[in-house]
Protein backbone atom coordinates (compact mmCIF):
# COMPACT_ATOMS: atom_id res chain seq x y z
CA UNK A 1 0.00 0.00 0.00
CA UNK A 2 1.09 3.18 -0.93
CA UNK A 3 0.76 5.75 2.01
CA UNK A 4 1.22 9.46 1.03
CA UNK A 5 1.29 12.43 3.78
CA UNK A 6 0.19 16.18 2.35
CA UNK A 7 0.88 19.12 4.71
CA UNK A 8 2.64 18.71 7.92
CA UNK A 9 1.34 18.49 11.12
CA UNK A 10 3.06 18.01 14.86
CA UNK A 11 1.54 16.82 18.10
CA UNK A 12 2.57 18.40 21.69
CA UNK A 13 4.75 15.67 22.12
CA UNK A 14 6.60 16.02 18.70
CA UNK A 15 6.77 19.30 19.03
CA UNK A 16 7.90 19.68 22.62
CA UNK A 17 11.06 16.87 21.55
CA UNK A 18 11.79 19.08 18.71
CA UNK A 19 12.22 22.24 20.87
CA UNK A 20 14.00 20.54 23.57
CA UNK A 21 16.41 18.37 20.72
CA UNK A 22 20.02 19.81 20.61
CA UNK A 23 21.18 22.60 18.03
CA UNK A 24 23.24 19.57 15.87
CA UNK A 25 20.30 17.85 15.47
CA UNK A 26 18.02 20.13 13.76
CA UNK A 27 17.60 19.11 9.99
CA UNK A 28 19.88 21.18 7.44
CA UNK A 29 17.88 23.63 5.39
CA UNK A 30 17.84 23.36 1.80
CA UNK A 31 18.93 26.14 -0.39
CA UNK A 32 14.93 26.73 -1.05
CA UNK A 33 14.18 26.88 2.86
CA UNK A 34 17.10 28.96 3.57
CA UNK A 35 15.89 31.62 1.09
CA UNK A 36 12.00 31.66 2.47
CA UNK A 37 13.56 31.96 6.20
CA UNK A 38 16.07 34.95 4.60
CA UNK A 39 13.32 36.26 2.29
CA UNK A 40 10.64 36.54 5.54
CA UNK A 41 13.53 37.49 7.84
CA UNK A 42 12.45 34.72 9.97
CA UNK A 43 14.18 32.98 12.77
CA UNK A 44 16.32 30.05 11.07
CA UNK A 45 16.76 28.13 14.22
CA UNK A 46 12.72 28.12 15.12
CA UNK A 47 11.77 27.03 11.50
CA UNK A 48 14.35 24.05 11.75
CA UNK A 49 12.72 22.82 14.83
CA UNK A 50 9.52 22.96 13.27
CA UNK A 51 10.54 21.37 10.32
CA UNK A 52 12.02 18.72 12.70
CA UNK A 53 8.88 18.41 14.62
CA UNK A 54 7.07 17.51 11.79
CA UNK A 55 9.74 14.70 10.99
CA UNK A 56 9.15 13.37 14.29
CA UNK A 57 5.38 13.21 13.70
CA UNK A 58 5.54 11.62 10.14
CA UNK A 59 5.80 8.39 11.32
CA UNK A 60 2.38 8.50 13.52
CA UNK A 61 0.51 9.98 10.56
CA UNK A 62 1.90 7.14 8.72
CA UNK A 63 0.17 4.58 10.69
CA UNK A 64 -2.72 6.28 11.50
CA UNK A 65 -3.46 6.63 7.25
CA UNK A 66 -2.68 3.09 6.98
CA UNK A 67 -4.88 2.10 9.77
CA UNK A 68 -7.52 4.39 8.12
CA UNK A 69 -7.01 2.44 4.96
CA UNK A 70 -8.05 -1.24 7.10
CA UNK A 71 -11.37 0.40 7.92
CA UNK A 72 -12.47 1.44 4.61
CA UNK A 73 -11.36 -2.35 3.15
CA UNK A 74 -13.17 -3.80 6.74
CA UNK A 75 -15.87 -1.81 6.52
CA UNK A 76 -16.26 -2.82 2.37
CA UNK A 77 -15.82 -5.84 2.80
CA UNK A 78 -19.48 -6.16 5.85
CA UNK A 79 -21.22 -4.48 2.57
CA UNK A 80 -20.28 -6.67 0.07
CA UNK A 81 -17.59 -4.43 -1.27
CA UNK A 82 -15.00 -5.91 -3.55
CA UNK A 83 -12.22 -3.98 -2.87
CA UNK A 84 -8.78 -3.21 -1.83
CA UNK A 85 -7.10 -0.06 -0.53
CA UNK A 86 -4.16 0.51 -3.08
CA UNK A 87 -2.95 4.19 -2.01
CA UNK A 88 -4.26 6.62 1.00
CA UNK A 89 -3.21 10.01 0.89
CA UNK A 90 -3.97 12.29 4.08
CA UNK A 91 -4.29 15.48 3.56
CA UNK A 92 -3.20 17.31 7.28
CA UNK A 93 -4.73 20.42 5.99
CA UNK A 94 -8.08 19.63 4.21
CA UNK A 95 -8.35 17.00 6.90
CA UNK A 96 -9.45 14.60 4.41
CA UNK A 97 -8.46 11.10 3.37
CA UNK A 98 -8.00 10.08 -0.32
CA UNK A 99 -7.70 6.53 -0.77
CA UNK A 100 -7.30 4.69 -4.25
CA UNK A 101 -9.17 1.62 -3.86
CA UNK A 102 -9.02 -1.23 -6.52
CA UNK A 103 -11.72 -4.36 -7.20
CA UNK A 104 -10.44 -8.12 -7.75
CA UNK A 105 -11.19 -7.06 -11.38
CA UNK A 106 -8.45 -4.43 -11.40
CA UNK A 107 -10.91 -1.31 -11.67
CA UNK A 108 -10.03 1.80 -9.80
CA UNK A 109 -11.53 4.25 -8.26
CA UNK A 110 -11.30 7.27 -5.35
CA UNK A 111 -13.22 7.29 -1.65
CA UNK A 112 -12.66 10.55 -0.05
CA UNK A 113 -13.56 10.52 4.05
CA UNK A 114 -13.51 12.91 6.25
CA UNK A 115 -10.81 12.36 8.63
CA UNK A 116 -12.62 13.57 12.06
CA UNK A 117 -15.06 10.58 10.35
CA UNK A 118 -12.57 7.56 10.95
CA UNK A 119 -11.35 9.13 13.92
CA UNK A 120 -14.74 9.53 15.64
CA UNK A 121 -15.00 5.71 14.80
CA UNK A 122 -11.43 4.61 16.16
CA UNK A 123 -11.72 7.08 19.40
CA UNK A 124 -15.44 6.31 20.16
CA UNK A 125 -16.71 3.15 17.83
CA UNK A 126 -19.99 4.90 17.78
CA UNK A 127 -22.13 2.73 15.09
CA UNK A 128 -23.07 6.03 13.32
CA UNK A 129 -19.71 6.77 12.34
CA UNK A 130 -19.54 3.52 10.74
CA UNK A 131 -22.69 3.77 8.68
CA UNK A 132 -21.59 6.73 7.48
CA UNK A 133 -18.39 5.66 5.99
CA UNK A 134 -20.63 2.49 4.81
CA UNK A 135 -22.92 5.50 2.86
CA UNK A 136 -19.74 7.22 1.41
CA UNK A 137 -18.81 3.82 -0.03
CA UNK A 138 -22.62 2.87 -1.11
CA UNK A 139 -22.95 6.59 -3.11
CA UNK A 140 -19.09 6.65 -4.15
CA UNK A 141 -18.40 3.36 -5.81
CA UNK A 142 -20.68 2.40 -8.72
CA UNK A 143 -23.40 -0.59 -7.95
CA UNK A 144 -21.26 -3.23 -10.00
CA UNK A 145 -18.44 -3.09 -7.37
CA UNK A 146 -20.82 -5.08 -5.12
CA UNK A 147 -20.38 -8.85 -4.74
CA UNK A 148 -23.22 -10.73 -5.64
CA UNK A 149 -24.66 -13.16 -3.68
CA UNK A 150 -24.28 -16.99 -5.31
CA UNK B 1 -8.31 24.88 5.95
CA UNK B 2 -7.41 22.97 9.01
CA UNK B 3 -5.32 24.53 11.22
CA UNK B 4 -4.60 21.57 13.58
CA UNK B 5 -1.17 20.94 15.55
CA UNK B 6 0.93 22.47 12.21
CA UNK B 7 4.12 24.95 12.04
CA UNK B 8 3.13 27.94 10.29
CA UNK B 9 4.59 31.79 10.12
CA UNK B 10 2.04 34.21 11.13
CA UNK B 11 2.23 37.94 10.11
CA UNK B 12 1.04 39.96 13.49
CA UNK B 13 -0.15 43.34 13.96
CA UNK B 14 2.24 45.77 16.07
CA UNK B 15 -0.59 45.44 18.84
CA UNK B 16 -0.61 42.01 18.42
CA UNK B 17 3.24 41.75 19.35
CA UNK B 18 2.42 43.94 22.02
CA UNK B 19 0.48 40.93 23.40
CA UNK B 20 2.66 38.29 22.53
CA UNK B 21 5.71 39.83 24.67
CA UNK B 22 3.65 41.02 27.47
CA UNK B 23 3.58 36.93 27.51
CA UNK B 24 7.15 36.72 27.61
CA UNK B 25 7.24 35.31 24.01
CA UNK B 26 10.39 35.51 22.35
CA UNK B 27 10.03 37.89 19.46
CA UNK B 28 12.17 38.49 16.18
CA UNK B 29 12.56 42.11 14.65
CA UNK B 30 9.88 42.18 11.90
CA UNK B 31 6.09 40.85 13.15
CA UNK B 32 6.42 37.52 10.99
CA UNK B 33 7.39 34.62 13.30
CA UNK B 34 7.24 30.66 13.41
CA UNK B 35 4.38 29.45 15.62
CA UNK B 36 3.19 25.92 16.13
CA UNK B 37 -0.06 26.13 16.02
CA UNK B 38 -2.55 23.70 18.26
CA UNK B 39 -5.63 24.60 16.55
CA UNK B 40 -8.01 27.59 15.51
CA UNK B 41 -11.47 28.09 16.49
CA UNK B 42 -13.58 31.65 16.27
CA UNK B 43 -11.85 33.65 18.78
CA UNK B 44 -8.52 33.20 17.40
CA UNK B 45 -5.55 31.07 16.97
CA UNK B 46 -4.05 28.74 19.81
CA UNK B 47 -0.24 28.91 19.55
CA UNK B 48 1.94 26.09 21.87
CA UNK B 49 4.55 27.83 23.81
CA UNK B 50 7.70 26.51 25.29
CA UNK B 51 7.70 27.84 28.94
CA UNK B 52 10.11 27.39 31.10
CA UNK B 53 7.75 24.60 33.02
CA UNK B 54 6.42 22.72 30.55
CA UNK B 55 4.43 23.36 27.03
CA UNK B 56 1.45 25.92 27.41
CA UNK B 57 -1.19 26.97 25.10
CA UNK B 58 -1.92 31.17 24.22
CA UNK B 59 -4.84 31.95 22.32
CA UNK B 60 -3.79 34.94 20.30
CA UNK B 61 -7.00 36.37 18.76
CA UNK B 62 -7.81 37.24 15.43
CA UNK B 63 -7.66 41.02 15.41
CA UNK B 64 -3.94 40.58 16.31
CA UNK B 65 -3.08 38.19 13.03
CA UNK B 66 -3.24 39.58 9.85
CA UNK B 67 -1.52 36.78 7.88
CA UNK B 68 -1.00 32.67 8.15
CA UNK B 69 1.21 31.54 5.62
CA UNK B 70 1.65 27.35 5.99
CA UNK B 71 3.41 25.26 4.22
CA UNK B 72 1.50 22.32 2.09
CA UNK B 73 3.67 19.92 0.24
CA UNK B 74 5.73 18.68 2.66
CA UNK B 75 4.95 14.89 2.28
CA UNK B 76 5.87 12.11 1.10
CA UNK B 77 4.63 8.50 -0.40
CA UNK B 78 6.71 6.38 2.90
CA UNK B 79 5.96 2.76 2.07
CA UNK B 80 5.10 0.53 -0.53
CA UNK B 81 4.01 -2.55 1.03
CA UNK B 82 2.23 -5.94 -0.19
Amino acid sequence: MEIYVEGGRSSSESWTRAHRAPLDSLPNLSEGQKAYVSKLGLDGEAYARSLLAQELELPYLEKKAEKAARVIEKIGAARLFDLRVRGVLLNTLQGKYRFEVVSKEDRHDEIVVSEDLIDELLETGTESSERQIARILEFGLPGSWTVRAS
Amino acid sequence: MKLTGGPATILITDDGREVLKAVGVALPESNLLVVDIQESEDLGVWLRLQREDQVHCFLLLWQFVLGIDVAIGLGKITGLKG
